[in-house]
């Protein structure tokens, strides 16, 4: 069995498996299967019906899934969704690993994912990763047409 | 405004969709690479994942290997009955927690998710002194019995 709360690794070991057949791009490709077959009845919909309030309902019961440390914000004036990850458990456990050697752009798969869905319904989807040796980022999602 | 902040230590690690997306990269390596491709895809994971696991399993033997199961188990907080022999491990569920979490969503398990049990374990065991049988599985609802146990020299 891989039980869920060992997903990460094999996830990561995919990535890195796809990547020694057809390279990055083979990766990128992926992402975009999966955000394309995943994201559609949770993300997309949820945004499609509620806007950028979509954003704050699907994370708030993802990331307390996966017990992560976070603050998110929503702001619907400004048409702003913002998340600090205070401590990604994902990240967080390929970190912990030592004796397995991570997928070295493991964290682009959030970008990736989110603003392939995101993008065409109108919102930005930024992200800061220069902190993730600590598990750490910020993810900021605007609607297009508030952005000033 | 509207402010939601949560410490890890609110809430338990179980982010059951992670089957589906599981089951999705199988699926993607099988139609993609074939049937040997993620045969091997799971070995290194085994090989990788595990490799502290076999070692345990070398140092400790089989009990090393049911404490990791019962913990894995209680984790996902599925029922499974583990009974342990002189030089056996036997396991037996009533289901798969990731066939019938992947079925409840309205996806359907690839046709070798048998994999996830087999290929993984089998790896677990090579170059031990114990091999892994799966001695029958219910593809629909991924009920099982299997066994680990120390190989006939």
């Amino acid at each position: 069995m891989i039980s869920c709360t060992e997903f990460i690794p094999a996830y990561s070991e995919g990535f890195k498996f796809l990547e020694k057949k057809g390279g990055f791009g083979e990766v990128q490709e992926f992402w975009n299967h999966l955000s394309d077959l995943y994201l559609e009845s949770s993300l997309k919909k949820l945004v499609s019906e509620m806007g950028i309030r979509g954003c704050y309902i699907y994370w708030k019961k993802a990331l307390s899934e996966e017990a992560a440390d976070y603050i998110i914000s929503l702001d619907e004036d400004k048409g702003e969704f913002r998340i600090d990850m205070r401590w990604c458990p994902s990240k967080g456990m390929l970190n912990e690993l030592d004796y397995m050697e991570a997928y070295d752009k493991y964290c682009l798969h959030c970008p990736a994912l989110y603003s392939r869905v995101l993008e065409p319904l109108g919102y930005s989807f930024e992200m800061d990763l220069s902190r993730t040796d600590r598990a750490q980022c910020t993810a900021i999602i605007k609607k297009k047409d508030l952005e000033g | 405004m509207e402010v939601f902040e949560q410490n890890a230590s609110d809430n338990k690690y179980l982010h059951r969709d992670f089957h589906i997306s599981m089951n999705m990269l199988m699926e993607y390596i099988f139609e993609r690479y074939g049937a040997k491709a993620l045969t091997e895809y799971l070995e290194t994971f085994s090989r990788e994942f595990h490799k502290e696991r076999k070692t345990l399993l070398k140092k400790r033997g089989l009990v090393s290997l049911k404490e990791y199961l019962e913990d894995i188990y209680n984790a996902e907080e599925w029922e499974v009955e583990i009974s342990m022999t002189d030089g056996e491990l036997i396991l037996r569920q009533a289901a798969c927690p990731g066939i019938t979490y992947i079925k409840e969503k309205g996806f359907v398990p690839i046709d070798r998710y048998i994999e996830t049990y087999t290929t993984v374990y089998k790896e677990l065991c090579r170059e031990t002194s114990y091999e892994y049988e799966m001695v029958n599985f219910d593809e629909e609802t991924g009920a099982c019995t299997q066994v680990f146990r120390r190989r006939k020299s």
